[in-house]
């Protein structure tokens, strides 16, 4: 496995919160790699730390209440929790670039939206004012905008929801970074307009090369974008492997529970959000995990061990690692 | 367009019932220019009395004599000044500048220096700074203005003496010349910081809050994300934003200060429309009184169109919504 650095490398990540009930571990020992033009798909219930994974990287964790406890980010090799804040700051917008859940309030409501991607052209491309203004155009143009000359002046008021996050995958984009980080990008949109969405991320990955970190609940938008998914639960990786293979051949208990709640994965993906609460019992509270592993209280398979330590992840073969006790024996050596 | 012609009725609409308003208002007040008279010259007949009812036409019924009020108010005559015996009107123009100067100055620095202060403070919420703003926030708003006023005497004219105690201008000061400017400006300055002070105290504490509102929003975390400064984030993204909420309320408080005019004007005679209207009080005089609330009426909604106006260049949602 001594191949030449990964675009991005996150390892051992630890990222915890001052809470008023005590300190919770948001983040425990998360670890990612992605190749420059992969997407790879995080997906895990409301909480599990999907945002707070994707923050962590940009470096974008409030703090305080947050704090960066332990791990590193290294995109080209350079760790970006050990870089400079002023490194930081161009690292963010033209390297990894973030797209949000909420398209309605994302934008500035003050600045019309030519504006606001012209505005990273600028900062980070060096451009003067007519020229990071016709990149806005080209940009909208890109992700299919219609009259682009015209509504790159208008504000985000003037826009609907689907558009908007049309506008802030154009601004990301705008510089052309190797990371775009997609934080559940179509939760708050329309089916019809979800599909439109991802279409859109595709084609412009075909075109320009960028990897993908996709955030979601909708198994199904996952399934057809990414090449590799993780699972996340309350705060760390269950699970990791290539899509494919998770689909069919799923190991741990809680990805098994997600994908068995997504039911016609060929058809038209359901919304997953409501079907994921359908494993049942509760996530433990981040402020008092326990020893144990963390999805034992749900799991109807856990045992004695499943409730005194938490198992560490393993390889089992395909690139496909688990955190589980169920794989103990099945070490790839 | 139509949205402005729908306003301007408005305004004149308002104005309308304000003067009726302050005519109801005023005839109900015991006692009239020919009890004032009377009681200076230390007592009158009856038909000198009686005469001087005529002459200003306070025999009439009192519809006529409002009808006929609200009819030269429309020609823009506010009546004479039973005690200056001058046009009204006449009277407050000449009174107008040295009230705008103190209350634009004073609105002017306290928006100015309040949202300064606001967006430092905002910047460390659990600072020092924050909790000083707080601190004024609370002294300013409960400390009344005359007390201000006496409590800024006492320090810079008795105690420090480098500053005048009244009025507008040294009288021998030759007019026009720079000196005279720079004396105005030396008078200024106690009535200044007294009337400011209690708006500086709300709009810090106003500015402080709508930013660190405005700080926690998406579109912040999305600038960050861009790579921009915290400079950038602070003063171009979260500022325009922020000062939305201390427009609006500047423009409902210029009524405000402008009563909290009224006393400081007094505190240091400062010779404006304020002056005018506490003697005016005094004096009984009945026009002059409806005359200025008239005319400060008319200010107050000048400024809220005005207001109206700051908003659509701020804020692209209303400029729309209202275009329409
Ligand atoms: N300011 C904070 N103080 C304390 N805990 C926090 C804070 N912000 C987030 N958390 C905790 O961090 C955990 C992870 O949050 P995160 O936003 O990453 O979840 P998520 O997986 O993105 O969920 P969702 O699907 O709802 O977006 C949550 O359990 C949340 O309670
Ligand atoms: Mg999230």
């Amino acid at each position: 496995m001594d191949r030449a650095a990964p675009l991005l490398e996150v390892e051992g990540l630890k990222v915890e919160f001052d809470t008023r009930h005590g300190v919770a571990r948001v983040l425990t020992d998360i670890g990612l790699s992605l190749e420059p033009g992969e997407t790879l798909g995080i997906v895990g219930e409301s909480g599990c730390g999907k945002s707070m994974t994707a923050l962590s990287i940009m470096r974008l964790v409030p703090i305080p209440p947050g704090r960066i406890g332990a791990g590193s980010v290294r995109l080209k090799g350079e760790d970006l929790l050990q870089a400079s804040e002023k490194r930081l700051r161009e690292v963010r917008g033209k390297d990894i670039s973030m797209i949000f859940q909420e398209p309605m309030t994302s934008l500035n409501p003050v600045y019309s939206i030519g504006d606001q991607i012209a505005e990273t052209a600028r900062l980070h491309d060096g451009l003067g004012r007519r020229d990071a203004l016709d990149r806005a155009v080209e940009m909208l143009k890109a992700v299919h905008i219609p009259a682009a000359e015209r509504r790159v002046r208008e504000f985000p008021h003037q826009m609907s929801g689907g558009m908007r996050q049309r506008v802030m995958i154009a601004m990301a984009l705008a510089c052309r970074p190797s990371v775009l980080i997609a934080d559940e990008p179509t939760t708050a949109l329309d089916v019809t307009v979800q599909a439109q969405v991802f279409d859109l991320l595709k084609e412009l990955q075909d075109r320009t090369g960028t990897a993908i970190i996709l955030i979601s609940h909708d198994m199904g938008a996952i399934a057809e974008m990414a090449d590799r998914v993780m699972v996340m639960y309350a705060g760390r990786t269950v699970e990791e492997a290539p899509t494919e293979e998770i689909l069919d051949d799923p190991r741990h208990p809680y990805t098994k529970g997600l994908i068995a709640c997504v039911p016609h994965l060929e058809e038209a993906p359901p919304p997953v959000r409501a079907a994921l609460t359908e494993i049942p019992g509760v996530v433990p509270a981040l402020t008092d995990p326990g020893a144990g592993c963390s999805f034992a209280p749900r799991c109807a398979h856990a045992d004695d061990r499943c409730r005194r330590a938490a198992p560490p992840p393993r390889d089992v073969g395909g690139n496909h690692r688990v955190a589980c006790w169920l794989y103990e024996g099945a070490d790839a050596a | 367009m139509t949205v402005i012609v729908h306003r301007l009725l408005n305004a004149v609409g308002l104005l309308l019932a304000v003067v009726v308003f302050n005519f109801i208002l005023l005839s109900m007040v015991p006692g009239d220019i020919a009890d004032t008279l009377a009681g200076e010259s230390g007592g009158a007949s009856a038909e000198v009395m009686a005469e001087i009812r005529r002459t200003y036409g306070l025999d009439q019924p009192f519809h006529i004599q409002l009808a006929t009020y609200v009819g030269k108010v429309a020609r823009g005559d506010l009546g004479m000044s039973y005690y200056f015996n001058l046009p009204v009107s006449e009277l407050i123009l000449g009174r107008v500048a040295p009230t705008l100067l103190l209350v634009v100055t004073a609105l002017v620095l306290a928006i100015l220096i309040g949202t300064l202060f606001g967006v430092i403070a905002s910047r460390k919420p659990n600072g020092a700074f924050s909790h000083f703003v707080t601190v004024l926030a609370l002294v300013g708003f409960s400390a009344p203005v005359f007390w201000t006023a006496f409590l800024l005497i006492v320090l810079f004219v008795a105690m420090l003496e480098i500053m005048p105690l009244s009025g507008l201008v040294d009288p021998t000061t030759p007019r026009g010349t720079l000196a005279w400017y720079l004396d105005v400006l030396h008078h200024l300055f106690l009535p200044v910081l007294s009337l400011s002070s209690i708006y500086l105290a709300a709009y810090s504490r106003l500015a402080r809050a709508s930013m660190m509102d405005v700080l926690g929003s998406d579109f912040i975390r999305t600038a960050r994300a861009k790579g921009l400064g915290e400079t950038s984030v602070t003063c171009k993204h979260a500022l325009r934003n922020a000062v939305i909420p201390v427009i609006t309320i500047a423009g409902l408080q210029f009524s405000h200060i402008f009563s909290g005019a009224v006393v400081v004007e007094t505190v240091f005679t400062w010779p404006g429309l304020g002056t005018l209207a506490f003697e005016s009080i005094l004096r009984g005089d009945t026009p002059a009184i409806m005359g200025i609330l008239f005319f400060s009426a008319m200010i107050v909604i000048v400024v809220n169109l005005l207001t109206d106006l700051a908003y659509r260049i701020v804020d692209p949602r209303i400029r729309s919504a209202r275009n329409a």
